[in-house]
């Protein structure tokens, strides 16, 4: 898919990604999905395993 | 000591309330003291073009370089001409020409023209006219302060914003 749609529609993982590595994500001035691309697959997993955590978790 | 916290400054340039709140939560756990405070810029994935964002970044910001010239700043006294460096004096400049209000005294004397805020404004004026004015204005002559592809609207803007493109459009420009 084209970048410019991935990135105006990024997964739940690659917006935790955003807060998580905010200033990387800022100074690579891309979109989200193209930053989340950039990241190591460790990077990837804290990102997955941040969003399984918030999805169990009760709400506030 | 306090944790890192995050904060929104609103179009209106005030903090929101839950910001005050952060705030005043955060200068509690202060002990008395000097202390060394750095704002850092955040982004987030989704972003969302209110107008003063849109105004700034994209409209003055594009327009700067090659409109400067023509809105030189004369002081009085010393007679010393002085053009916008900045977004910020070129908005305040803007106001006088655009939004003009004048001040009258009781005696009818020192009246004054100044920019009247933009703040109060709704949206369908501020964009409707005040910024669509400037835009049409500018994108002629004497000016021609955009690309070929004219002044990018909000959802435009807010879409480069968000697909990382926005910053080497803006450079090119």
């Amino acid at each position: 898919m084209d970048n410019k749609i991935r990135n105006l529609n990024p997964h739940k993982p690659a917006v935790a990604a955003t807060w998580i590595w905010n200033e990387r994500y800022m100074a690579s001035g891309t979109g989200a999905m193209e930053f989340w691309d950039s990241l190591s697959e460790s990077e990837q997993v804290i990102a997955r395993k941040c969003i399984d955590e918030i999805y169990f978790a009760l709400p506030e | 000591m306090p944790a890192p916290f995050l904060i929104s400054k609103q179009d209106n340039g005030k903090l929101s309330e839950t910001s005050r709140e952060i705030f005043r939560e955060q200068f509690d756990t202060l002990e008395p003291g000097q202390y060394f405070v750095q704002f850092k810029p955040h982004k987030t994935a989704r972003f969302t073009a209110t107008r003063y964002k849109w105004w700034f970044d994209c409209v003055l910001a594009l327009a700067l370089p090659k409109v400067r010239q023509h809105f030189g700043m004369a002081n009085k006294r010393t007679g010393e001409v002085t053009y916008p460096d900045t977004v910020e004096q070129l908005h305040h400049i803007l106001k006088i020409v655009y939004n003009p209000v004048t001040i009258v005294t009781a005696d009818g004397t020192g009246i004054r023209t100044v920019g009247q805020s933009t703040t109060g404004m709704p949206d369908k004026d501020f964009i409707g006219e005040f910024a669509e004015q400037i835009i049409a204005d500018f994108s002629g002559a004497p000016y021609y302060a955009f690309p070929d592809t004219g002044c990018p609207d909000r959802e435009e803007w807010a879409d480069m914003y968000n697909t990382g493109e926005w910053h080497s459009f803006k450079q090119k420009k």
